[in-house]
């Protein structure tokens, strides 16, 4: 617990920076936000100052950043000049299907790098070792948008058992929805697949190398039973720690899938939103997908804590 | 899926573990080591069996092969007979010795430190084999596994076996592998290097539990070490062991008495004793150990001895029979009797 | 581009004396045993890429720009040698023009974040403290972004010229050169000859030059080849959103995105940029990989 309230300051530090960061660069962006909403050519100079100073454009940089601050804080994002809509509300209208899209990405590829890398570690520098990590291999030289185009082109294009675009809801129907949910998140998941994959092969060679393997032989363990439970446990925090770390990634990729496949998510909000110039929902959707980032990664760093008896127990 | 093996009583002479002509080469990025080459022992029920060499030897891959626990894809070659109790288990498959490994054979290994899962409580460590083996359900197998912490000499068994490894000191660490390899009853324990990792103080505590433990249960035992004072009092008969092989072997007063091999002096000369003077240098035996990849023709001694003559260098000295019972050594010009101060000239 | 076993430092040897030696056993070790057919295919095509990119101009080759409406999305080996797009553009010299693009940013890119992040990485590791920790600091919030938010952010603001993509996505990579280099830099300022040299009053400057830089360089650039095929990833991400360099200049991304249009009708105008994609990056990942086990002195003990 103690470790809890060490790291406490250091994620309000981080929470705080990333919002300043985030504020200054799109308010530091070229282009008149006003400007842009009446639209450029033949706008009268009043009608824009007016604009601004409704828009509060006029006051000072510091005092917007901390009033904006202080709106966010209590849930309020503005509202976003061009589509009238609050940007909170927007947000949170995406927002399912983007942490539905992830968690499938993440679960998918967690079911299938776990057995894999297992095998793949068990029976190292064999032929099907060095099938298994060339896939991994070749798997991470592809993108996510390209592999989206492959699974289209496959399974929708050609074999048509999914749906190339369009998302439907799990309150419609979760059979739909799951049908609607596949292909992207199989896209997203390639990758991630790949990199666990990898990883945790590597830490379970490690791992069964070490002395306390040897011993579980000696007392006569089946070797599955000491694959499961002796190597995959101390071999397990690398891999959460690397999960933590990749959702980075996976909100990237999500931004891409979600355009490619036409998801009403979070990411393809933020990327038309860039596309519309429309500044006030960037800001405010860059300000809570960073702040949800900052703080999954710090709750899977308390996980970490809590779980691995090491760093438990130790005093 | 546990099976109770039941334990033969040997009523005759044959003993416990008989191995003969032991071989194995290992698979490394250098080429074929030739880890062990043609050991040959045996051991009896009830006794000690001291292994003495120093680090690559070959000493802790020949008891891994008794074992059966030599690494999977880096092993080139085993050949020989291990017998145990007049079964010859070396060409067994995994599968078959995983049925004796803890009811028949067990081992202790040498850095308490790593030989425990660090993130498995002890309990369940030392659960597993009771369940897998003896096919107690886990009240019994808990019952006796606090059972074993008490025999082992861990106090407040019932509050350690929900703990960490890394929450014990180092010799208790040992303690409960000792606890763990005991669990299933072995007639054979393979005590590699137990105490090398420990301090002095504890190190005697942990051999006389070995000890008590094992006139308790009539085990034989095999214990390695690579330092002789550990295995002097200790052992019953005693193997001398250098670049895989044996160079002699005698029981263990006739050794220290009567000793033959040149390396074997070099062994003895190099503890340094109370009894000397201050300022004594250290007699340390000069050169390395040999390289057990392509080996030379001839005694792998042969390099650092102080005896060595053309012959050693060209031939392999067999192993011969000594005048006492039990005592045999390889080598073409052995250590005579000091008063004499002569040694054979060919 | 030069064979990085030319750039191998040869102090990484410790019982070797001279470094001419050095510099014939690294060389020896390249193209002696070691390194399979892969990988020198893969090599092979690295050098047709580069090549490619230096000497399109040259190249006789089609106008990459040059719409031709007849030849509209027809097939590889018809009208044009890979095929036209939905413009009739000929795809192969799109390819030669676009590879330009991939291969001048993640060469720049990767040069930014080495340099800069190198520099940063070291100097954090030698002087720690508070510079140490205020550039950690800075690092954590770079990283606190989801790389390609930070990104179209970036790109927004600094706009799409080919410059301001590469300086862009240099500018991710600091923060993992930095980590990398200072984590090497830890570790060797720990070791005794780095102690013996300051005991000796070595100036601050030379200690980092003589003894720091060498042993840290290796692992850096060998990382190199690995980030350069991120890069093009991560660029060709942009270019398939629209936003990476832009119209008319081919980019591999902006090809595939093009090509997602004719799926059903014309596979070839994604397959062809794609596969072209897929071979650059997985040949840079392998030969960057197999370059830094062979020469990464820990991990080829394994």
């Amino acid at each position: 617990m103690k470790l809890l309230l060490k790291k406490i300051p250091w994620l309000i530090g981080t929470l705080l920076a990333v919002s300043f960061f985030t504020f200054m660069l799109v308010s530091l962006l070229p282009g008149d936000p006003a400007v842009m909403i009446l639209g450029a050519g033949g706008v009268s100079p009043e009608a824009v100052a007016a604009l601004r100073e409704e828009l509060g454009l006029d006051r000072p940089l510091l005092v917007r950043y901390f009033e904006w601050l202080g709106n966010a804080l209590s849930g309020d994002l503005g509202r976003s000049p061009m589509t009238g809509q609050a940007v909170m509300d927007a947000i949170m209208a995406r927002l399912p299907v983007t942490v539905q899209l992830g968690v499938m990405a993440i679960v998918i590829a967690l079911v299938l790098a776990i057995p894999l890398a297992m095998l793949s570690a068990y029976y190292a520098g064999s032929g099907l070792d060095r099938v298994i990590s060339g896939a991994g291999f070749a798997l991470m030289s592809v993108p996510g948008f390209m592999m989206a185009i492959f699974l289209i082109l496959i399974f929708a294009v050609n074999l048509g058992w999914f749906p190339a675009t369009g998302w439907i809801p799990v309150s419609v129907s979760p059979g739909a929805n799951l049908r609607s949910a596949l292909l992207p998140a199989l896209s997203l998941a390639m990758i991630e697949l790949a990199l666990y994959m990898r990883l945790l092969r590597t830490d379970l060679i490690g791992t069964l190398q070490q002395d306390f393997i040897m011993l579980a032989r000696a007392k006569g363990l089946p070797s599955w039973r000491i694959m499961l439970h002796h190597a995959l446990k101390p071999s397990s925090f690398s891999l959460l720690t690397v999960v933590g770390l990749q959702l980075g990634g996976v909100i990237s990729g999500a931004i891409i899938v979600e355009e490619i496949f036409a998801l009403p998510g979070v990411g393809r909000l933020l990327y038309q939103s860039i596309l519309q110039r429309d500044l006030l929902m960037v800001q405010g959707i860059v300000l809570f997908i960073a702040t949800a980032y900052v703080l999954v990664n710090f709750l899977v760093d308390m996980c970490y804590s809590l779980l691995d008896p090491r760093v438990r127990y130790s005093d | 899926m546990s099976t109770v093996i039941q334990r033969e009583i040997a009523q005759t002479d044959s003993p416990l573990l008989e191995v003969r002509n032991l071989t194995v080469r290992l698979k490394s990025q250098a080429g074929i080591v030739h880890a062990v080459e043609n050991v040959s022992f045996s051991l009896d029920a009830g006794k000690t069996l001291g292994i003495v060499g120093e680090s690559g030897s070959g000493k802790s891959v020949m008891a891994r092969a008794l074992m059966g626990l030599l690494p999977r894809l880096g092993t080139a070659e085993k050949k020989g007979v291990i017998s145990l109790d007049s079964e010859n288990i070396a060409d067994w498959s995994d599968k078959e010795l995983r049925a004796l490994r803890g009811p028949r054979m067990a081992m202790v290994f040498q850095d308490p430190m790593t030989a425990l899962n660090p993130v498995l409580r002890l309990g369940v460590q030392l659960v597993e084999p009771l369940r897998l083996h003896m096919g107690m359900n886990r009240q019994q197998a808990r019952q006796r596994s606090i059972e074993l912490l008490s025999a082992v000499g861990i106090p407040d068994p019932q509050q350690r076996i929900d703990q960490y490894p890394h929450q014990l000191s180092g010799g208790m660490r040992q303690r409960v592998v000792i606890a763990i390899a005991l669990a299933c009853n072995p007639q054979l324990l393979i005590a590699d290097e137990p105490t090398t990792a420990l301090d002095v103080t504890v190190q005697k505590q942990i051999l006389d539990l070995l000890s008590s433990l094992q006139k308790e249960r009539q085990m034989g035992v095999v214990l390695i070490s690579h330092d002789l004072g550990v295995v002097a009092s200790r052992a019953d008969n005693i193997a001398v062991m250098y670049a895989g092989r044996i160079v002699e072997i005698a029981p263990a007063r006739t050794l220290f008495e009567n000793m033959l091999h040149p390396y074997t002096e070099a062994l003895f000369n190099s503890i340094p004793r109370l009894r000397d003077k201050a300022h004594t240098r250290l007699q340390a035996i000069p050169g390395r150990p040999p390289q057990l990849v392509s080996p030379a023709p001839g005694c792998a001694f042969a390099a650092r001895c102080p005896y060595a003559q053309q012959k050693c260098h060209r031939q392999q000295p067999p192993m011969v029979q000594a005048r006492a019972e039990g005592h045999q050594y390889a080598c073409f010009f052995p250590v005579l009797d000091h008063t004499q101060g002569e040694h054979n000239h060919d | 581009m030069t064979l990085p076993a030319e750039k191998t430092k040869p102090n990484q040897q410790p019982h070797i004396p001279s470094r001419a030696q050095n510099f014939a056993r690294a060389l020896q070790q390249v193209f002696g045993r070691g390194f399979g057919p892969g990988f020198w295919l893969c090599v092979l095509w690295l050098l047709v890429v580069i090549l490619a990119a230096v000497f399109a101009n040259w190249l006789p080759l089609r106008d990459p720009l040059d719409p031709v409406i007849a030849n509209r999305l027809s097939a590889p080996l018809t009208s044009n040698v890979l095929g036209a797009d939905g413009l009739g553009r000929d795809i192969l010299s799109r390819l030669v023009h676009g590879s330009r693009v991939s291969v001048v940013i993640s060469l720049t890119a990767v040069s930014i974040g080495m340099l800069i992040g190198g520099s940063l990485g070291v100097m954090a590791g030698y002087f720690r403290g508070n510079f140490e920790r205020g550039v950690m600091a800075v690092l954590d919030i770079i990283l606190a972004f989801p790389w390609l938010v930070l990104l179209l952010a970036l790109v927004t603001f600094i706009g799409q010229s080919l410059f301001a993509i590469a300086v862009a996505i240099g500018f991710l990579w600091i923060p993992a050169y930095a980590r990398v280099a200072r984590a090497n830099t830890l570790a060797v300022v720990q070791r005794e000859y780095v102690l013996a040299a300051r005991a000796l009053g070595a100036s601050t400057q030379r200690i980092l030059l003589r003894e720091v830089l060498p042993n840290v360089i290796l692992p850096v650039l060998a990382y190199g080849l690995v980030a350069m095929g991120l890069v093009i990833i991560v660029e060709s991400a942009l270019a398939f959103l629209g936003l990476s360099v832009e119209a008319p200049q081919p980019t591999w991304g902006g090809m595939i995105a093009e090509g997602k249009r004719h799926l059903a009708t014309a596979v070839h105008v994604a397959l062809v940029p794609s596969i072209t994609m897929f071979l650059t990056v997985l040949s840079l990942n392998f030969v960057g990989d197999r370059l830094r086990s062979h020469f990464d002195v820990k991990e080829s003990n394994l």
